[in-house]
């Protein structure tokens, strides 16, 4: 996986927007907060759809507040954020499906190729590479996957 | 002048650095003395080319001061001070060397056996919350999370000092605001052997935000213009009234 690594909403970017909102009283709208971060706005509702999947913020109307488990996450030392969202995580369909196609193969890894290809039929509404870095980045944040690069294969991170 | 209740610990006593340029003297720091505190966190802020990061190689011991003296725990200063780990602005990682590897190097370098660098490089890689990237290759990362390796390889040599020159500048806002908490969980973890952190810095914000105390310098030829305790209760809030009137006196004395 080359590439640029910034194509998918990072952890520490979800919990930078956080304590923006946490710092603002909990909460703000949505087009005021991306004038005041300077994001494009297809960054920042990518950014904010993160944050929603992960069930720290909600988005009523036009409005962002933060939830409170997003409240929660921002008092966690920096292991405590890691086992936050290893949970969270592992409530995200794409990361249980994924999951499940690992976990039958007998060495728990499977080539990114043919991740890929499952992805595009399991969840043809989303965008295949994004998705694909986001279980790459997310799944090593939360030590739930782990990536090999110059083999291109994704495998369950059995925490040797 | 801040006083200093505790013996100073590192200091810089009337430092001058000139380089020379094509035959010219050019002065870079001039007059320049500074004391700094086991266990406090102070931020250099000042105009770029003010010469902060030669102020911070001094610290080191990587550049030598043409006269003054550098004392740490009241030793003089020559050559590069084994005891203090550096952060840089870049980064500075092998993109040929994944995560694991590019941690490791200042324990190969200082010929610490294999068993010994096992456990060490794991044990910050944990600490600052890469496990699970081990075998990610720079290219593959963000830059919070380059940054994260930069922070791991400066601690796991184990130094009572660590040195940040500029650490958040190649970051976006809102990963900024991530690792700056983490840098201070990191200082305050008893776990940490680092007690004690000098950091470069552009940002007023920044500097009241994470430094017990601000030192600010002038332009080149650098010197201290003032320094400037912080006693706002941690953690920080920026919409505190001291916070305005603290940056605007920096500020004022920068600008």
């Amino acid at each position: 996986m080359e590439g640029d690594p910034d194509q998918y909403p990072g952890i520490s970017k979800i919990v930078g927007l956080l304590k923006v909102l946490a710092e603002a009283g909990g909460g703000g709208d949505l087009y005021q907060l991306g004038v005041d971060l300077h994001l494009e706005l297809g960054e920042e509702l990518q950014l904010v759809r993160a944050a929603e999947s992960l069930g720290f913020v909600q988005t009523p109307g036009g409005d962002i507040t933060l939830t409170d488990l997003g409240r929660d996450i921002l008092k966690k030392d920096i292991n405590g954020r890691k086992k936050l969202i290893r949970e969270r995580i592992l409530t995200l369909p794409v990361f249980q499906a994924v999951l499940e196609w690992l976990s039958k193969e007998e060495d728990k890894s499977l080539p990114a190729e043919k991740i890929r290809k499952r992805l595009r039929e399991t969840f043809p509404q989303e965008d295949p590479e994004g998705q694909f870095q986001i279980l790459v980045n997310w799944g090593r944040y939360a030590e739930l996957f782990g990536y090999r690069a110059d083999r291109e294969d994704l495998y369950v991170d059995q925490g040797d | 002048m801040v006083s200093m209740d505790k013996s100073p610990f590192l200091r810089l006593l009337d430092v001058d650095r000139v380089f020379s340029d094509q035959g010219r003297m050019n002065p870079a720091i001039r007059g320049l003395s500074l004391d700094v505190s086991e266990g406090e966190f102070v931020s250099l802020v000042g105009p770029s080319g003010c010469g902060k990061s030669t102020l911070l190689r001094i610290l080191q011991g990587l550049i030598a001061p043409t006269s003054g003296k550098v004392l740490y725990r009241d030793v003089l200063q020559t050559g590069v001070n084994p005891d203090m780990g550096m952060v840089f602005q870049g980064f500075a990682l092998y993109p040929w060397l994944n995560v694991w590897e590019n941690v490791s190097l200042g324990l190969v370098a200082r010929g610490v056996d294999p068993g010994s660098i096992r456990r060490k490089v794991a044990f910050y890689i944990d600490k600052v919350g890469l496990e699970g990237y081990e075998e990610a290759y720079p290219r593959e990362l963000s830059g919070g999370m380059k940054q994260r390796v930069g922070l791991a390889r400066a601690l796991c040599i184990e130094p009572a000092i660590l040195l940040m020159d500029e650490p958040f500048s190649n970051l976006d806002a809102l990963t900024t605001l991530t690792l700056r908490d983490e840098v201070l969980m990191l200082w305050k973890d008893p776990e940490m052997s680092v007690r004690t952190i000098v950091m470069v810095t552009h940002i007023i914000e920044e500097a009241i935000l994470m430094s017990d105390r601000v030192v600010v310098l002038a332009r080149r030829p650098t010197h201290v213009v003032e320094e400037i305790r912080v006693d706002l209760p941690r953690p920080r809030d920026r919409r505190d009234p001291e916070f305005d009137r603290l940056s605007d006196r920096i500020f004022s004395l920068i600008s």
